[in-house]
């Protein structure tokens, strides 16, 4: 190639290149969803920090989320769909109701449908949540036919990128497993409802009640019973290891986790293992998880775990399923530590717990449970047979 | 990969006479392999049990002696690894003979017992009962079935005129297979993802671990009875390996003895399946390495592929279950080390099987 | 023995590979059956050995016949003694394994082929004669009278064309029946007490010698075929030869 025509083929080509690069800009710059340029307010709030900035005024609403958008709103919010599992109903936590929910997943519809929440708000039951796919696609059309001011949304961009293209706005929010979570999506959620001192509130009774719970277990001393959960226990056998919220509150009331102990697993998150560990382990408390349908009677019944300090001592428990499930974090978290507490370190007295439960679901969703939704909430037939467990009766 | 390969010239030089000392001696030694192997399988665990109680546990079901043992100890080596050794054997010695009689049907050493679509109809039919969340009874008798059901996809896509040539059956199964794969595929689709789809996913990684007596007697039945039906034809799979026409010529009926070959396999198979969900590689390389060591006559090559797949499942689930605290999932160990095996194996054959058939 | 009277065998009706077609093979005599590529030889010798059913008139043997195909080699190593054992499949039970008998009548089976050192080489590490000379073997081991070659001498070289045609005829010698097909008329004239000659024109039946002449042949083969007699050192022998420049200027 001689030396003329290399220069006349590179400047053609940058200026191909060129004129192409200016012309995707200027398309992108013109299609994005209308975000308004970041004004004085607190720097992006990333996962894990404090509340991401928000800043509400007669000017209107301003939420940063949790990918570091900035997303504007006249008005208070009043059409949410949600599609992360778990956003559904700590949206009706923070808004004590279901009426500005206009759409959320089959799974959170499911989860209502099946728990304490369809009872509570049974009108919830009629809302569309045939909206995306089971790995949390959405399906564009149905959520624009719903007109919702915001679609709440994990943050990844492949999800959010169809809706934002569509001109929907998005709240991004990630996934940490930690107490963080639930403050920072209640705080986000608060805002965006117009009305940020309930965050502010929800924060200060959760903090309150893990420092009561804290002082109990510092007041009680070493040695707790060593507590084992099982994620999975019908088709193999996964338990809590390292960095996963039930071994957080585990360590939180004052007993230990083996699978995290000096014998414990080198994986993070639900771990797989095999019966021998399990056996070898102990475990004086057994706990079920919510994601499969293994009851302690199933636990008694099998002849391998015959031996297991938990069995010998009927120590096997089904964690509670409230308005949404107690293993993982939640806002009402508060009432799982009071619950593990008492189940671990029973005092021979009655619990508190069915009182703390109709407080806590009155200060979240203006509604108390009658009796029978407690017994069902705390499984209390499946762990009637159960050691200490008459100390959650209904006086 | 359906083009003849290069003849499979390993086995003892010298050749042999077909002796009855020529059987049993292999058939002995493997024993052998898979009484050591299970004896240190026995004796493995997280939990540990001192070697002497092991033993004194595992006589004592015989003839009771020795003082009385700690009832923590006893269920370890009787309900935890006992069944689980003993379904390992099952399963590994399955999948090992019916892939030994299936390359021999099919001629060619690279097929396996995915090739007829067992595995995958019989993955299908667990992956839906866990969807529907109808039980392990449910699970163990929806793959099972759907296992069956697969051959006779097979055996209906290939009847009629010109139907059950060689060729046209392992069309028909490759077709069959993938078609219960987007199956599985849409199962995995639409289950939750909280709740359904880690069970479904556990149970296509395949695994021992649940195992309890109750498996392993519903492993036994279809197991032995295909078993005993690859081991009463033998010799006449010998025959069957020449091909079609030489075994007309020799007065064998080919296609109904290929049918019963294939239906005896995909009993074995949808047995293996439906307790210990899908491990591949094991019908692939046993066989393989069976025959390198005792030639290709099936009336030894049978019996010792079943006792080494079946030492070598026992071996690979007792590493998987004793070498981290978490457990490795059978499935995947069975592949990390199956194909760098057969890649090994294949380097060594392949001025024989690439050099032009 | 082996007859055939007004047989018939076709694809489809409109494609008969055969119609009508007679003869017969009585013990001690060879019949070869010749043609071009695709004229239906094999079709014809699978029909008389039992392969294949005939769809017009009737197939008469006296006993099974022994089907000889031709070398191809095999997937799996077997030793040349278990390939013979294998004809025994006829005298062996579904569920049973060769004995002690089966056995012995594979290695004599070997050894009137004369091929009883090869007994424990494996069979593909044979050549291309011997591996025939196995086959043949294998055939005989089953007991039968009777042999059908489909094209025996097919890929060999000529020592063992040589071996392998007088193999067959010490063999018509003890009182055997042989139908064979080959694509060599030098063979035919070698062996055979009888030709059917399978051309486009139709399928022709009679002794040898007529019909192992030049215009037949040619008329067989779509090229000019030429018979010689020569003197072999005192013997005299006959020959066919096909000039292969005879159609180049």
């Amino acid at each position: 190639m001689s030396i003329p025509e290399a220069n006349r083929r590179s400047v053609l080509a940058a200026a191909l290149y060129g004129g192409g690069a200016l012309f995707l800009a200027s398309c992108a710059a013109a299609g994005t969803a209308p975000q308004s340029s970041p004004q004085s307010t607190p720097p992006a709030g990333t996962a894990g920090t404090a509340p991401p900035g928000s800043a509400s005024g007669p000017a209107g609403i301003q939420v940063t989320d949790q990918r570091g958008t900035v997303l504007s709103f006249d008005r208070p919010v009043t059409r949410v769909v949600t599609i992360p599992m778990p956003a559904a109903s700590l949206l009706a936590a923070v808004d004590q109701g279901a009426s500005h929910l206009a759409g959320m997943h089959n799974a959170s519809w499911v989860a209502m449908r099946d728990g304490a929440m369809g009872a509570m708000y049974p009108e919830a039951l009629n809302i569309p949540h045939d909206i995306a796919t089971t790995d949390f696609t959405p399906n564009v059309e149905s959520i624009r036919a719903l007109n919702p001011d915001v679609v709440v949304q994990w943050s990844d961009a492949q999800l959010t990128a169809p809706l934002e293209q569509a001109g929907m706005k998005v709240l991004g929010i990630t996934n940490t497993g930690t107490q963080q979570d639930v403050d920072t999506w209640t705080a986000l959620f608060a805002t965006m409802l117009g009305r940020p001192d309930r965050a502010v509130q929800m924060k200060a009774r959760s903090d309150g009640q893990q420092k009561a719970i804290q002082a109990e277990a510092a007041a009680r001393g070493t040695g707790g019973p060593g507590i084992v959960y099982f994620n999975r226990f019908s088709g193999g056998l996964k338990v809590a290891g390292n960095g996963s919220y039930n071994d957080f509150y585990i360590k939180l009331i004052g007993a230990h986790n083996p699978a995290t102990g000096p014998q414990g697993l080198q994986g993070k998150g639900m771990v797989g293992v095999d019966v021998e560990q399990v056996l070898a382990w102990d475990p004086e408390i057994i706990l079920l998880g919510n994601f499969d349908d293994a009851m302690p009677a199933d636990v008694y019944a099998n002849p391998v775990w015959q031996s297991v300090s938990a069995v010998r001592s009927r120590r096997v428990y089904k964690v509670p399923l409230g308005g949404y499930r107690w293993d993982p974090p939640g806002q009402e978290s508060p009432l799982m530590w009071r619950w593990l507490t008492d189940v671990s370190f029973p005092s021979g007295n009655r619990s508190t717990l069915r009182n703390e439960t109709n407080d806590y679901f009155d200060f979240l969703y203006r509604h108390q449970p009658s009796a029978p939704e407690l017994d069902k909430i705390l499984w209390t037939e499946a762990n009637g047979t159960s050691a200490n467990y008459r100390q959650f009766d209904a006086s | 990969m359906l083009r003849e390969a290069q003849p499979l010239t390993t086995g003892p030089p010298g050749g042999r006479g077909p002796g009855l000392r020529q059987v049993i001696g292999p058939c002995l030694l493997s024993g052998a392999v898979l009484a050591a192997v299970s004896a240190v399988a026995f004796g493995s665990g997280r939990y540990s049990v001192p070697l002497d109680h092991v033993v004194q546990i595992l006589a004592s079901r015989i003839v009771p002696f020795g003082p009385g043992l700690p009832a923590a100890e006893e269920n370890v080596v009787l309900l935890v690894r006992l069944p689980r050794v003993l379904l390992a054997l099952l399963v590994g010695g399955a999948l090992a003979i019916g892939g030994a009689a299936l390359q021999a049907v099919f001629r060619n050493p690279l097929v396996s017992p995915e090739v007829i679509g067992v595995s995958s109809g019989a993955s299908f039919g667990g992956a839906l009962a866990l969807l529907l969340g109808l039980g392990p009874v449910a699970l163990v008798g929806g793959s099972f079935g759907f296992g069956l059901l697969a051959l006779g996809i097979v055996f209906l896509i290939t009847s009629g005129r010109g139907g059950a040539h060689i060729l046209m059956v392992v069309l028909g199964g490759i077709v069959t297979a993938s078609f219960f794969s987007a199956l599985v595929a849409l199962v995995t689709y639409l289950a939750d993802p909280f709740t359904t789809l880690p069970a479904i996913v556990f149970w296509l990684l395949g695994s021992v671990s649940t195992a309890t007596w109750a498996k392993v007697l519903v492993a036994l039945i279809p197991i032995a009875a295909g078993g005993v039906v690859l081991l009463a034809l033998r010799w006449r799979i010998n025959v069957l390996s020449l091909g079609d026409d030489d075994a007309t010529a020799l007065g064998l009926r080919p296609r109904p003895l290929r049918w019963a070959v294939l239906a005896a396999v995909a009993l074995m198979v949808a047995g293996a399946v439906a307790v210990s969900g899908v491990i591949s590689w094991v019908g692939l390389v046993i066989p393989h390495l069976a025959r390198m060591w005792v030639g290709p006559d099936h009336r030894v090559l049978l019996p010792v592929s079943f006792l080494l797949g079946g030492a070598y499942l026992i071996a690979i689930d007792t590493i998987a279950r004793t070498a981290t605290a978490g457990e490795i999932p059978l499935g995947v160990l069975t592949a990390l080390i199956g194909a760098p095996v057969f890649f090994v194996l294949l380097r060594r054959n392949r001025e024989r099987i690439w050099d032009g058939a | 023995m082996l007859e055939l009277r007004g047989a018939g065998f076709g694809y489809s009706p409109q494609n008969w590979v055969f119609k009508d077609l007679s003869f017969s093979v009585p013990p001690g005599t060879v019949t070869a059956v010749l043609g071009p590529n695709g004229s239906g030889k094999t079709t014809l010798v699978r029909c008389a050995a039992g392969m294949l059913a005939v769809q017009e008139g009737a197939v008469r043997r006296s006993e099974t016949a022994g089907y000889v195909p031709q070398a191809r080699g095999s997937t799996f190593g077997y030793p040349a003694l278990d390939m013979v054992v294998m004809g025994r499949a006829r005298h062996i039970g579904v569920f049973r394994s060769p004995g002690s008998r089966d056995r012995a009548a594979a290695l004599r089976a070997m050894d009137r082929v004369g091929i009883a050192a090869l007994a424990g080489r494996l069979f593909p590490t044979l050549s291309g004669g011997e591996q025939q000379l196995v086959l043949i073997a294998r055939a005989i081991a089953g007991g039968s009278r009777l042999l059908v070659l489909d094209e025996p001498s097919t890929g060999l070289d000529l020592k063992n064309q040589v071996r392998v045609l007088q193999l067959l005829r010490e063999l018509v010698r003890t009182g055997m029946s042989l139908l064979v097909s080959t694509h060599h008329p030098d063979h035919a004239l070698f062996l055979a007490d009888s030709v059917v000659l399978m051309g486009a024109a139709g399928v022709v039946t009679g002794p040898a010698g007529p019909l192992l002449a030049d215009a037949q042949l040619s008329a067989l083969y779509g090229v000019r075929v030429s018979t010689l007699n020569y003197d072999d050192e005192g013997t005299p022998r006959r020959t066919v030869v096909t000039p292969f420049g005879a159609d180049e200027g």
